[in-house]
């Protein structure tokens, strides 16, 4: 079945070239007094259809990413941003501590100075080691004073009771009494007691030690290959590095079935890049892990690969006829545009840009604007079949809503260079010329497309499942009042 | 997979395996392009590249995969030592760890490849003897061992790395010249005269 080249009313308009729409007035404007997001929606769809200012990028990434709740108010984000101070120091601090312990003669990569950080030339049992400072952890002293101020305005409830989960049963650990320390300033009473849930969080993770050398000896091999032909990185022993490495470290300590998988610096790269700061990237990292983290475990990815084929299968007949009948049948290719978000392919900016489209998941068949397509697509299909529209509530059309916006991203890909693709002979010229596009797409073109399968999709599910069963329905010709 | 086809007299699929950071991707653009980058990215699931060559006068297509080397996907990557006309199996020499996963990745072709698949054995990063950790008489005994060819490389300096390239595409000559006879006795062609290819089928296909 070849897709029609039909011109439907996009719900969201076609972009033109790439849009910043949400500008720091925008962004502000989002805001009620207390500083929750009042309509996730309207976040949400400002996100997909108007794109973040890079300014401001960093800011609203807590929020698109989960660091921030969308309801969490300015006091209560002061006393996250305290927690996630704590914990992530202490976690670092933590698997650090080990590797001094164990020391770097016996696993090379326990080192504190990785080689990327030292002169060439020097044979590393030669190069003394640089033990870090591990001091207690302690808050920023812009985090401190407006923690103070905020202690001293609205009395009603205290800082320390306005933590809204408790980190570590956020981070999966057992839950147990938060020990609360009476202290006279509240500002010291919450550092205190978030110290302490820390450490004892952090205390409580078990590392293998060769298990962690292995995990360290991967992380040492891709920090210094990661985004090198970027400003950030760029240049021998940038201390960005560094950062990458502890945050890598850090995340692999508390998320011990992955460790750590070759692509994630990649994806962290991202977030530092956005971030700058260790602590916030971290978390910007972590929270964006909590969904990101199934593309790198084998069994969930292979899956998302499966449905990739299937929706390219009920996209496209033809191309669909023709990885089958190639060696190409395995999707090999979209391993990378998956687990990178299409980093590779596109120019860091533009990339970041459909970074932000697919992380918002406004448009999927399970998001309220996803089932305006669905709605739209059963009123359009009944209107041509001219059946009544009475009939529409007993209509029952299967969506798979497992279809993520990225997979409609692939096809929208591979749609698009049909024509080329068609022709290619074998699996080696199919890989020479997936390598050529990369960088030459028009990020806004993919988007328009992708978005313009999605309701593809819906019609075609509407019409099958319509096929099936419009032989029972006796012919109506209601007024269709759309 | 050796494949005659038109436009070449032969075309050779390589595999190029081996730990993470060995140098893969290097060894791959140095051979191919002649670039080296010391801040190239990580290999995410496969890359590609090819580069036609003369031996004789047998003009000769030489398709190189280049798979990542982490263990997780391998589900996925070993579906593409199948067909292979040959191996790099590539270390650091600088790397202990690398060098002990040789018998891994070994095992592992030999699984999914194609049985008697010539393999070539490779230290590289040989510019950096300094840093050695793999002495060349246990890497050479190694190979011995296993019955395959030893050849140490630098993709930075350019050394040896046509060499080990040449190495198994030799090798896998000789071996396919064994089998040539066979293919010879029952199809007329011969690497010289073409004449007869333009009406066959476009490939003929030697496991």
């Amino acid at each position: 079945m070849d897709l029609e080249c039909e011109q439907e009313a996009f719900f969201i308009k076609p972009r033109v070239a790439k849009q910043y729409g949400i500008t720091e007035e925008v962004w502000l404007g989002l805001f009620n007094t207390e500083g929750q997001i009042v309509n996730p929606d309207h976040f949400y769809r400002l996100v997909f259809e108007a794109g973040i200012d890079p300014s401001i990028r960093k800011s609203v990434w807590k929020f698109l990413y989960g660091v921030y709740p969308l309801q969490s108010t300015y006091r209560e984000r002061l006393v996250i941003d305290a927690e996630n101070r704590f914990y992530y120091d202490s976690i670092k601090a933590h698997w650090q501590r080990i590797c001094i312990l164990v020391g770097s003669s016996k696993h090379r990569y326990f080192r504190m100075t990785p080689e990327y950080m030292e002169d060439d030339n020097i044979p590393l049992h030669l190069r003394p080691d640089r033990t870090p400072n591990i001091s207690p952890p302690s808050l920023p002293h812009q985090l401190k004073s407006a923690l103070l101020r905020a202690s001293s305005v609205g009395n009603d409830v205290s800082l320390l009771h306005l933590t809204l989960t408790p980190k570590y049963a956020e981070m999966g650990a057992e839950a147990e009494s938060i020990p609360v320390l009476e202290g006279l300033c509240p500002v010291t009473e919450l550092e205190n007691s978030l110290s302490l849930q820390a450490s004892i969080f952090a205390s409580k993770i078990n590392l293998v030690e060769a298990e962690y050398a292995k995990v360290m000896r991967s992380i040492d091999k891709d920090v210094p290959r990661t985004d090198r032909d970027l400003d950030f990185f760029t240049g021998k022993k940038n201390e960005n590095l560094i950062k990458v490495r502890n945050i890598l470290a850090s995340y692999a300590s508390v998320d011990r079935e992955l460790g750590y998988v070759q692509g994630m610096n990649d994806v962290l790269s991202r977030f530092l890049v956005v971030a700058e700061d260790e602590t916030e990237a971290f978390w910007l990292f972590f929270s964006f892990m909590k969904k990101g983290r199934n593309d790198f475990l084998e069994q969930s990815f292979y899956d998302k690969v499966e449905l990739v084929k299937e929706l390219l299968a009920e996209l496209d007949t033809e191309l669909d006829t023709y990885f089958k009948e190639s060696d190409m049948h395995d999707f090999m290719f979209v391993q990378r545009w998956l687990i990178m978000c299409f980093k590779r392919e596109f120019s860091f900016e533009d990339g970041l840009y459909l970074f932000d489209v697919i992380a918002c998941h406004f448009l999927e068949l399970n998001t309220d604007e996803g089932r305006r397509y669905q709605r739209h697509a059963q009123r359009t299909e009944f209107k041509t079949e001219g059946c009544g529209l009475n009939s529409i509530n007993s209509f029952h059309c299967e969506f798979n809503y497992l279809l993520t916006f990225e997979m409609f991203v692939c096809c929208a890909v591979l749609i698009t260079y049909k024509a080329q693709i068609l022709k290619l002979e074998d699996i080696a010229q199919f890989f020479t010329f997936i390598s050529s596009i990369s960088g030459k797409m028009n990020v806004c073109e993919v988007i328009n497309k992708a978005q313009h399968l999605l309701y593809i999709y819906c019609k075609w599910r509407v019409r099958n499942s319509f096929q099936e069963i419009t032989s029972d329905w006796p012919s109506q010709n209601d007024n269709i009042d759309l | 997979m050796v494949t005659i086809d038109e436009e070449f007299d032969m075309v050779i699929k390589l595999v190029l395996i081996g730990d993470t950071g060995v140098g893969k991707s290097n060894l791959l653009s140095r051979y191919t392009r002649d670039e080296f980058n010391s801040e190239s990215k990580t290999t995410i699931g496969v890359d590609f590249a090819t580069r036609t060559i003369q031996i004789g006068k047998k003009k000769m297509k030489t398709q190189i995969w280049d798979t990542a080397g982490q263990e997780r996907y391998r589900a996925m990557t070993n579906a593409y030592y199948r067909g292979a006309a040959g191996a790099l199996i590539v270390f650091d020499i600088c790397s202990l760890n690398s060098f002990d996963s040789i018998g891994r990745w070994l095992q592992e072709i030999r699984e999914y490849g194609d049985p008697g698949v010539p393999i070539v054995l490779v230290g590289n990063k040989f510019d950096l003897k300094h840093l050695r950790q793999v002495p060349i008489s246990t890497a050479e005994l190694f190979a011995h061992e296993n019955s395959l060819k030893y050849i140490e490389t630098s993709a930075l300096l350019n050394s040896n790395v046509e060499s080990a390239f040449q190495f198994l595409i030799t090798e896998i000559i000789n071996s396919f010249s064994q089998v040539h006879k066979d293919i010879q006795e029952c199809t007329p062609l011969t690497f010289e005269d073409r004449s007869d290819l333009s009406f066959r089928r476009k490939c003929c296909v030697i496991n």
